[in-house]
């Protein structure tokens, strides 16, 4: 009596201490509430199924009726229940019966959303270590791979690992190739410098975003090209430098933490060096990689916790591994920031 | 408006893609909008995370000390361990995120 009472205690206060989700007032277990659309959108539709095994869904798979994802949407099976094939609940392990999805859950009133039909997304990886689940599924990984939109289904391994290898030749012959033509191009165009534009961006229109965000409105384009062509003068650096810098990665540059710093320092504050116009910051450079405005006014909202240039830098070497410290440079030239350029001419 | 109510039921059975009209000194111009599910919407004041339409500015809790912006950023859960943790991620424009290849914005923390 005093060991089930001690427990039962301990469990209250548990429970009181972990993050306090309540079940929704709308929605069934295995839905969540969308509150912008006001309606109950699956759980399953979401995150896929469990991506370890005797794992199941939380309570509206850890989210408040207020759209905050609040404790982990998975957890393990209680125990003498079991899921081994990533069922969305456990179910008893002597029956070896997955359970009924319930279709509502204390009464409470389901307002399904019209969803526009989709395959489920495919099952992540599991992060769990391969003592902790009874059939390892996948390589461990340290986060798990839900997608926000997902059309495919999960190849074998053997199939990504020959997918990774073709892919890997494939960009070493191409960087190969483009190098001396951009070098060439270079030479020949003197002061313009072509770059890689919103040519990358994803046209479909179910994406969030579209090619023609990418591009500078004409009326701020004129206008940084006047400022351009008052104040266009390639420093002296960039002659000398740029070959250095061409052929290394942007990426060095999230490496090199001194240099960043120094970088920061100068492009991330507003106005620019100009005075009351903001010219040449983090957020003309942003325009150049072809990132909306909104984008640079979300970056800069992150201020004073996170740098708008190093997420600058971590989303252009995210979507283009392949961008260079000289192409970086010739945008600081553009804009027409030779301080900045001094500074990176440092890694040359 | 008109116009608008005439290009939906022509279109729509054919593609995804809705024409809108401008109207600039008589010339009619028409530009693709982007669908939501089943919506449109406009993606300089939305965004579209998961069939719902977002303004941009909408922020949301990732775990219980951390907020997010749904439009730009990820919630990634990052470990099933007692110290469960939520890492915010960057999305990246134009690409489908992922929460293993996104780059981390911020860690959240327990």
């Amino acid at each position: 009596m005093g060991t089930g009472c001690f427990l039962h205690t301990a469990l209250l206060l548990m429970a009181q201490a972990l993050p306090q989700l309540e079940a929704s007032q709308y929605c069934g277990h295995l839905e969540y509430w969308n509150p912008d659309n006001k309606c109950c959108s699956s759980c399953l539709q979401r995150f896929g199924p469990p991506p370890c095994p005797d794992h199941e869904f939380v309570e509206n798979c850890g989210l408040n009726d207020f759209g905050d994802l609040l404790t982990h949407p998975f957890r393990k099976c209680p125990p003498g229940q079991c899921n081994p094939d990533g069922a969305e609940q456990c179910s008893p392990c002597s029956s070896g019966v997955a359970a009924s999805t319930p279709m509502g859950n204390g009464g409470r009133t389901l307002q399904r959303c019209k969803e526009v039909p989709k395959p489920i997304p495919p099952k992540g990886f599991c992060p769990l270590p391969s003592e902790e689940t009874r059939a390892p599924i996948s390589p461990v990984s340290s986060s798990l791979s839900w997608t926000t939109k997902s059309t495919s289904t999960q190849p074998s391994f053997v199939l990504i690992s020959v997918l990774i290898l073709v892919l890997v030749l494939l960009l070493i012959s191409a960087v190969i190739l483009l190098l001396p033509l951009q070098r060439h191009c270079c030479r020949h165009k003197g002061k313009t410098i072509s770059l890689p534009s919103s040519g990358l961006v994803c046209g479909d229109p179910n994406t969030y975003t579209l090619p023609s965000l990418h591009s500078p409105s004409p009326g701020a384009l004129e206008a940084l090209e006047t400022r351009t062509t008052e104040k266009v003068y390639l420093p002296p650096l960039l002659g000398k430098d740029l070959p250095g810098l061409e052929s290394q990665p942007l990426s060095r540059l999230l490496d090199e933490l001194e240099v960043l710093e120094e970088l920061i320092v100068l492009l991330d504050p507003e106005p620019g060096p100009v005075g009351c116009m903001a010219y040449g910051t983090t957020r003309h450079l942003a325009a150049r990689y072809g990132l909306p405005a909104t984008w640079s006014t979300f970056a800069y909202s992150l201020r004073p916790s996170r740098s708008p240039l190093r997420a600058l830098i971590e989303m252009v070497v995210a979507r283009e591994p392949s961008a260079s410290l000289g192409q970086l440079g010739a945008h600081l030239a553009h804009l027409g920031r030779a301080d900045a350029l001094r500074v990176l001419s440092k890694l040359g | 408006m008109v116009v608008l109510l005439l290009c939906l039921p022509l279109l729509r059975s054919l593609t995804r893609t809705m024409l809108l009209r401008i109207f600039d000194s008589g010339l009619l111009v028409c530009q693709s909008v982007p669908w939501c599910g089943d919506r449109i919407y406009n993606p300089l004041e939305q965004c579209c995370e998961d069939d719902t339409i977002l303004p941009l500015n909408r922020t949301r809790l990732c775990g219980p000390n951390c907020i997010y912006w749904p439009c730009f950023e990820l919630c990634c859960p990052e470990s099933f361990s007692p110290q469960k943790k939520f890492v915010v991620r960057l999305k990246v424009l134009g690409v489908k995120s992922q929460c293993h290849s996104a780059p981390i914005s911020r860690d959240c923390g327990r």
